[in-house]
């Protein structure tokens, strides 16, 4: 195997002392590529760094010349980019090609497809998964608008062709309002992708989002990793994840697994990846996006199979053929994850940034899992996201792992600034949660 | 090979002496020795990020001697952003040295209006628009006078604070849009209206 030496972390934070904890494993040299603001953060003790550029991201964690320059000059062979900022961005992943760096991810050419929606959808749809009712890819202009919205009829979602982040993004209720919605999702595409075209699908209301984790090698053995469940969320960000998806059918679970694999294989994917899908009211799921990276809750799908998903992306990086099929992937019990944010959930989730005094989260037991980067005296900074912390539970059945889970929570100490941790336990605790009754547009057991 | 010209960081070192840092990570080579002069506006060395070059400009009002330059009589040398690429003693050229001493109008009836949390500051609702307030501006209380950035999240500066008058007239927008503040940081200096 083609073992990479040394390997650059472009991120910070929880994935980048992730990463390097897999590197450690493997023998690995882990450089971090870091902002002026992070240049003290406890997860570097002892590590090689580089500082990038200035606190603001566009000088430093987006800084594209910036970060394959760092790898290059610390002769690193590999660069990991964790997620958000430069993880899927085609351009990023072609200067790492054309410097000599390994992008673990898949290719450029393939994150540029998925990056465009509506080639995405009509790749998958060729595959045998079942999408969501809409436009035909582009739409021409506001008269086919009209149109294809009259035969799928009202409620329908305007979106941006090469949109993200809900930006380009409008509901229309009625054919009254088709045209204002048009102009101004059109005109804010433009302002934010440089891309004006828009497509269209029906708006389907609340439902419940799962997605599959994927594992591809560059020769085309594709495997799933099982479903995750991550319909708790805030203004479309997820707050708690688990596997198995038990709203689910078996039926339409083995049904979606197996035409992901094949959609994956399809498309020539290369690495770890997500596909989204809304659950609708038939109890159907439609692929929504797939997302060429690793995910923020993959922990929850490594405490079912046992697999060390960075690990994967780096060997199948590496070029080595996956060493296991999909026979060999026990996916056994149930795992949750809960996101620990410094933000204040009894204020509207108000960002809380500051000195995190005192931090005590450790856990004794083997079916919990803490992913974090803070420590006593850690200043969680206004610069960037609010993930302090990843608390994950392993039990036999659903309600073993929400009370192990519960209990790791109750244990950990944060001083200092508030985190969302109240939140997480009024969840688990409460009977639409326990129930498994809610959807994606109310947290259960939160009123805010 | 392109060529792109960025101006040197600067900061004050013990004494009389200066620092010169690089303001981006990359390969730096240097024109100018150990013990030559160097002025403001000079190009001095250069940095290569994937091949781009960044000819190094000494900023204004900084003059002086090279005492130390960072990898010695090495011709390119691995830096990060923030390193100091010379030190330079500025003894013999404080004339020459730019006086910048913002002077803060004390004047009576000076009031401020503080960031209340750290973040980035912005100025205007989004690019193509105007700013909330400007210099000569009233602002009254309960009005958005900026944006500021936490966590990715947008947050309103609304003028507010038992210390301060219900209308207050804006001498001048501290931050500029975009900047860095901590809380505590004045974001607006504001005189008290005349009474009529």
């Amino acid at each position: 195997m083609n073992q990479f030496r040394r390997l650059f972390i472009a991120n910070r934070g929880e994935v980048a002392a992730r990463i390097a904890r897999t590197c450690d494993k493997l023998g690995i040299v882990p450089v971090f590529g870091v902002s002026e603001a992070d240049r003290q953060a406890p997860y570097l003790r002892g590590r090689e760094s580089v500082v990038l550029g200035p606190s603001r991201s566009s000088e430093s964690y987006l800084a594209k010349e910036r970060i394959v320059q760092a790898a290059v000059q610390t002769r690193c062979s590999a660069l990991h980019p964790g997620w958000g900022f430069v993880a899927e961005d085609p351009v990023f992943a072609s200067l790492c090609d054309a410097h000599g760096v390994t992008f673990v991810g898949p290719p450029a050419a393939v994150m540029q497809k998925l990056g465009r929606k509506t080639p995405a959808k009509a790749a998958m749809a060729g595959a045998g998964l079942k999408v969501i009712p809409g436009s035909d890819g582009v739409l021409r202009d506001v008269d086919q608008a009209r149109e294809v919205a009259d035969s799928i009829g009202f409620p329908i979602l305007l979106k941006a062709e090469s949109g993200g982040g809900g930006r380009g993004m409008r509901v229309v209720r009625s054919a009254a309002e088709l045209k204002d919605a048009y102009d101004s999702a059109q005109s804010e595409s433009l302002a934010c992708f440089a891309d004006g075209r828009l497509y269209l699908e029906k708006l389907i209301e609340g439902g419940r989002h799962i997605e599959i984790q994927l594992l591809a090698d560059k020769y085309g053995h594709v495997v799933h990793l099982g479903e995750r469940d991550c319909s708790v969320q805030r203004q479309h960000q997820k707050l708690i994840e688990e596997s198995p998806a038990l709203v689910l059918s078996d039926d339409e679970r083995e049904q979606t697994l197996e035409a992901a694999v094949r959609a994956t294989r399809a498309i020539g994917y290369v690495g770890a990846g997500t596909m989204e899908f809304l659950l609708d009211e038939h109890g159907d799921l439609r692929f929504m996006e797939m997302n060429a990276r690793l995910q923020v809750e993959h922990p929850v799908s490594e405490m079912r199979t046992g697999i060390d998903l960075v690990e994967a992306q780096i060997r199948i990086a590496a070029g080595e053929p996956l060493w296991f099929s999909q026979g060999d992937v026990d996916l056994r019990g149930h795992a949750i994850e809960c996101r620990i944010n410094a933000e204040d959930p009894s204020n509207g989730f108000a960002p809380s940034p500051g000195v995190i005094t005192q931090w005590e989260a450790t856990s004794r037991d083997d079916h919990v899992r803490v992913d974090t980067h803070v420590e006593s005296g850690y200043e969680v900074s206004p610069h960037y996201d609010s993930l302090i912390c990843k608390v994950i539970a392993w039990g036999k059945d659903r309600e073993t792992a929400c009370e192990r889970l519960t209990e790791a929570l109750q244990k950990i100490r944060c001083d200092g600034i508030s985190t969302t941790i109240p939140m997480h336990l009024a969840v688990l605790s409460s009977k639409e949660f326990r129930e498994n009754r809610y959807d994606t547009r109310a947290v259960p057991g939160w009123e805010s | 090979m392109s060529r792109r010209r960025v101006v040197l960081g600067a900061r004050p070192g013990d004494g009389e002496s200066r620092a010169l840092l690089a303001t981006t990570v990359g390969v730096f080579a240097a024109t100018v020795r150990e013990g030559e002069l160097m002025s403001a506006g000079q190009v001095v060395g250069t940095i290569d990020v994937l091949g781009v070059l960044h000819e190094l400009i000494v900023p204004p009002g900084v003059a002086g001697r090279v005492t130390e330059r960072l990898g010695g009589e090495r011709s390119r040398v691995p830096v990060q952003y923030g390193d100091a690429l010379f030190v330079i003693s500025t003894a013999s050229t404080e004339s020459i040295m730019e006086q910048t001493s913002p002077v803060r109008d004390d004047a009576q009836g000076a009031l401020s209006f503080v960031a209340p949390m750290s973040g980035r500051f912005y100025v205007r609702p989004s690019p193509a628009e105007p700013p909330f307030v400007a210099a000569g501006d009233t602002v009254r209380r309960g009005q958005t006078v900026g944006l500021l950035e936490v966590m990715k999240t947008f947050n309103r500066l609304v003028y507010e604070g038992d210390a301060l008058p219900d209308q207050a007239a804006v001498h001048e927008v501290l931050p500029k849009d975009g900047d860095d503040v901590v809380r505590g940081d004045v974001i607006l200096a504001l005189r008290v209206l005349p009474e009529k």
